[in-house]
């Protein structure tokens, strides 16, 4: 654990260096108009790179989505991404509208979906989160969500609602799953993705669009499934801070593959605080003060 | 929310040799253009650059509504 503590503050120091305006707590979140802001981080396409596990993969950041039918134009919509690299395979979390209702999605790519073939498992939230979605000008809470795959379930967590899964209640939490039916495990696919632009983004996909609109914070990815206890343990951190070394009972910081706080608050780029894929703030997104932190 | 404050216009493809992109958000390479190739976008805050004076002007909100709008040749397929 320690001699994670020091690579991480090692890689926080050189991230550091790459955007001097760096500070903890400076408590900002990326602020993305909808339109075309993207955070594309830098050098994360390669087969092999770190935010491409194959085995296992965790994906997790505080949201705070604006409505997307706030003004009558919702007719349209159809998806937003939250964070991932998915295009043909690869992995994201996101939120996808059904009608006048908005579900939140975690997609992974697999090498075999159980038909032999590469596909996608997909688990959707049970029911519609348009009650956590903000409006126009109000300033609803961040949730945070997160995705776990473990080469064989993918399973959607989101804070904030309570959920019957797996015929128990739960404190509000995982609310959806996909089994893969086949022989298992299975692995994550990227094979698919050929020479498309494929870097890991936070806001939008670089290939497909969707933009998001709202503000994202704290992204994380770990080339691990989380287990229940590690996530319990996460929840609980407040505020969410994954380089605290004081996090009782959190073991999956060796996995920890990327991190963006997006505390800098100015500049154009966000650090990844463990690797070295830099975000770079691509079209106009910029900073907004509100963060999980202070509920706002 | 920053992007209260910005300001669209749509340009044709052809127009992208004259985009000062010191004077707009976006860079040539993160250009999104519709699916049909031929218009993009760029968009700025404060005073109108030179090369976009008499163009059509778009809030956040009427961008948003266009793009959005399948007939308008933005949205792409998954």
């Amino acid at each position: 654990m320690l001699g994670l503590a020091a690579n991480i503050q090692s890689q926080a120091q050189a991230s550091a260096a790459v955007s001097a305006a760096y500070q903890y707590p400076a408590n900002t979140s990326g602020d993305f108009d909808g339109v075309n802001d993207i955070v594309i981080c830098q050098n994360s396409a390669p087969a092999g790179h770190v935010l491409k596990p194959t085995g296992a993969v965790s994906l997790s950041a505080h949201i705070r989505p604006h409505a997307w039918d706030y003004q009558g134009y919702s007719s349209s919509f159809s998806k937003a991404y939250i964070a991932g690299n998915i295009v043909t395979g690869g992995y994201a979390l996101y939120l996808e509208q059904d009608g006048t209702d908005t579900y939140i999605k975690w997609s992974v790519g697999v090498a075999d979906d159980g038909t032999g073939s590469p596909g996608y498992l997909t688990a959707t939230s049970t029911e519609p989160i348009n009650d956590n979605l903000d409006g126009p000008t109000s300033t609803g809470p961040f949730r945070w969500v997160l995705g776990t795959f473990d080469g064989n379930t993918a399973t959607l967590w989101f804070e904030g609602r309570t959920t019957v899964y797996g015929g128990t209640t739960e404190a509000g939490f995982r609310i959806g799953a996909a089994n893969y039916p086949g022989s298992y495990p299975t692995t994550i696919d990227y094979t698919q993705q050929g020479t498309q632009v494929t870097e890991f983004a936070i806001g939008g996909s670089v290939q497909h669009g969707d933009y998001i609109r709202g503000n994202i914070d704290d992204v994380a990815v770990w080339s691990s499934c989380l287990a229940e206890s590690e996530i319990d343990v996460l929840r609980g951190v407040d505020p969410f801070d994954l380089r605290r070394t004081d996090i009782p009972g959190y073991n999956s910081a060796s996995s920890l593959a990327g991190f963006w706080s997006f505390d800098e608050g100015q500049g154009l780029q966000t650090a990844d605080l463990v690797g070295s894929a830099t975000g770079i703030l691509t079209n106009g997104a910029t900073w907004s003060a509100n963060n999980p932190a202070d509920g706002s | 929310m920053a992007y209260n404050n910005y300001k669209y216009v749509i340009i044709n493809a052809s127009e992208v040799s004259d985009v000062d992109f010191s004077k707009v958000k976006e860079d040539r390479s993160s250009l999104r253009y519709n699916n049909d190739k031929d218009k993009t976008f760029v968009k700025f805050e404060g005073e109108t650059p030179d090369f976009l004076n008499g163009k059509t002007q778009y809030t956040h909100k009427e961008m948003l509504h266009y793009l959005n709008d399948s007939t308008n040749g933005w949205l792409l397929e998954d």
